[in-house]
């Protein structure tokens, strides 16, 4: 905490006093309990009646921890602190309270823990709170996903299109690029449009270092909000750091906001809750997950929401992370992920070193909200682009048995590479909407055809520099409209053609 | 604290039987219980007494009230209307 010491003794006196004197001192009144057993992280009370499930438990010396177990015996309870002087026969006080977390502008910019505690040391002066747990909003209250929510990248925004209130899982082996996609999409946010809230769950430290480096490098932190719990903090905070996250992103949504919300990972939250579980002494099921593990999943995404115009009209954009292991999309937690999301992007192993960055496996990848979230510019070609690729995939694998292929299967290999070439993007590199109507354009008009592959990245990069001098009121006009007019379309074409004569001159 | 079936009254010295009976007539009167405490003497209240009675505790004891207090202060301390209003605070 700063000490201010332009303050004056007698401002202070009179501050002091006032406070004081306005302090109503009542008797407190609580129920007791008194710890019967402690072990890892979980401790059984006796007493405590009127004890809520979720409610925050006070141990002596200021230790907290979490009703999860009311039985009629005695209660179960999870430490949220890691020094712990609970032992058997010390008191417990019911706080009446559920855990909450701060919520409001102030808290923008900053790294805090599930329960609001700034993480970044630095004073928090939050005045909201809101409880983690909450309803998801009723069908009434929703309205049907329209919006595009623009990553940036264009494998995702011309072919999986994300819109806002939508859930898309992130899934895929380690080291795939996960996070970076993520990361990608929170830097493609503008501040005034879009609040975005990182939840780092179980995370290692300096990996969520890392992360908040590279946000406020790229000056992307200051509407960014990270809810971060570490690989060393207590099961019970992992498992409740994705409900702050998304207490977060409720209060925003619910006050017209649009949010974007990032889950990494879900993997690593199924496995906390699992061994909270476990200690809790429920009963196993498939892989040792409890048998809630779905509801528990299904409660935090479906929080999600493009809330009606009546409710303000805000909404909340969820991109849960899970990792598989050896690329097993079939195990318990990612198809529980899966059929709870609107859709997945699927990164694969084989195409990441392979050098195709990001690594996206388009036909384990879908979006169920579709075009209707797709700005009309890219909407056109986005889908034959989609479909041209995956003609491409299944002919390449062929190709590879060395088989006599045909003059037209040749080109539309040719083609396909250079199509895959052009959906190369480097981790800092995010396209705006009309930068990437320019590349789609430009790919169903053949720009890069011609080209050997190593050409590519450059000829894209020259292209959109051309497009920028020559053209910027094409360029404006699809990013206020979203649309691309005939007109335009044309005029871009011949702009495209120009170009390509000008790179093949400048070439030789 | 082993015996909390029982009430227990834990109190900061000094008391005497007086003070005791009256605590446990109020609380008698209020909870409509015949209610008589095992008395714990304990000087780390500060003044004031802690009773625990069929599961709740009922405090009012010195130590409690200032801790009450210093978090009130605390949260005030944080957002104080007079930093807000005035620079010069």
């Amino acid at each position: 905490m700063t000490i201010r010491k332009d303050i004056s003794r007698e401002k202070l006196s009179d501050f002091l006093r006032e406070k004081v004197g306005a302090f109503e001192f009542k008797t407190s009144v609580y129920y007791y309990g008194t710890v019967q057993s402690t072990k890892d992280d979980v401790v059984w009370i006796n007493g405590l009646a009127g004890c809520h499930y979720g409610e925050i438990l006070q141990f002596e010396n200021n230790v907290y921890g979490l009703a999860l177990d009311l039985s009629e015996n005695c209660i179960g309870a999870v430490l949220l602190t890691a020094e712990s002087d609970v032992v058997a026969g010390s008191l417990v006080r019911g706080t009446g309270k559920v855990a909450e977390v701060c919520t409001g502008d102030t808290i923008l910019g900053r790294v805090i823990d599930p329960f609001g505690r700034p993480l970044d040391g630095k004073p928090l002066s939050a005045i909201n709170t809101r409880a983690l747990e909450q309803r998801a909003p009723s069908i009434i209250d929703r309205a049907p996903v329209k919006r595009p929510l623009e990553t940036g990248i264009l494998a995702i925004d011309s072919m999986i299109p994300i819109g806002r209130g939508q859930r898309e899982l992130i899934i895929g082996n380690r080291q795939t690029g996960k996070t970076t996609i993520a990361l990608a999409a929170i830097r493609n946010q503008t501040p005034d449009d879009v609040i975005c809230i990182y939840c780092a769950i179980g995370q290692k430290l300096a990996t969520t270092a890392r992360i908040i480096h590279e946000l406020t490098e790229s000056g992307h932190m200051e509407n960014t909000i990270v809810v971060a719990s570490s690989a060393s903090d207590r099961s019970a905070m992992q498992y409740l750091t994705p409900f702050a996250g998304c207490a977060i992103a409720e209060s925003f949504m619910h006050a017209g906001r649009d949010v974007l919300i990032v889950y990494d990972d879900l993997s690593r939250h199924a496995i906390a809750y699992r061994t909270m579980s476990l200690l809790l002494g429920r009963p196993a099921g498939r892989e040792a997950y409890p048998g809630d593990i779905f509801y528990l999943h299904s409660r935090l995404l479906e929080r999600s929401a493009q809330l009606s115009p009546d409710l303000g009209g805000g909404s909340m954009t969820a991109l849960p992370i899970v990792e598989t292991v050896g690329g097993d999309i079939s195990a318990y937690i990612p198809t529980n992920i899966i059929s709870i999301t609107d859709g997945q992007i699927y990164l694969s192993s084989e195409l990441f070193f392979a050098g195709m960055r990001p690594a996206i496996n388009l036909g384990l990848s879908v979006s169920r909200i579709g075009s209707s979230a797709q700005h009309d510019a890219i909407k056109w070609i986005g889908g034959r682009l989609r479909l041209a690729l995956s003609q491409y995939r299944e002919l390449a694998v062929f190709s590879q048995f060395g088989t006599n292929i045909d003059a037209a299967t040749s080109q539309q290999i040719h083609r396909g590479e250079r199509m895959q070439e052009v959906l190369k993007q480097t981790q800092d590199e995010t396209y705006l909407v009309s930068e990437e109507a320019v590349l789609l354009l430009a790919l169903a008009h053949g720009v890069f055809f011609g080209m050997e592959l190593s050409e590519i990245s450059q000829a894209r990069k020259e292209l959109l520099k051309y497009i920028h001098a020559a053209h910027p009121g094409s360029l404006h006009a699809i990013e206020s409209t979203g649309d691309l007019t005939k007109e335009e379309m044309d005029t871009l074409k011949k702009a495209m053609d120009a170009f390509l004569e000008e790179y093949s001159h400048g070439g030789e | 604290m082993s015996t909390l079936r029982t009430p227990v009254l834990e109190i900061a010295p000094p008391y005497d039987d007086d003070l005791i009976r009256r605590i446990e007539q109020g609380f008698s009167n209020k909870l409509r219980l015949d209610v008589c405490f095992e008395v714990i003497a304990n000087p780390s209240l500060l003044c004031g007494f802690v009773a625990y009675i069929n599961g709740i505790v009922y405090d009012a004891s010195g130590r409690t009230r200032l801790a009450d207090i210093k978090e009130y202060l605390l949260d005030s301390a944080l957002v104080p209307p007079a930093v807000k209003e005035e620079d010069d605070f």
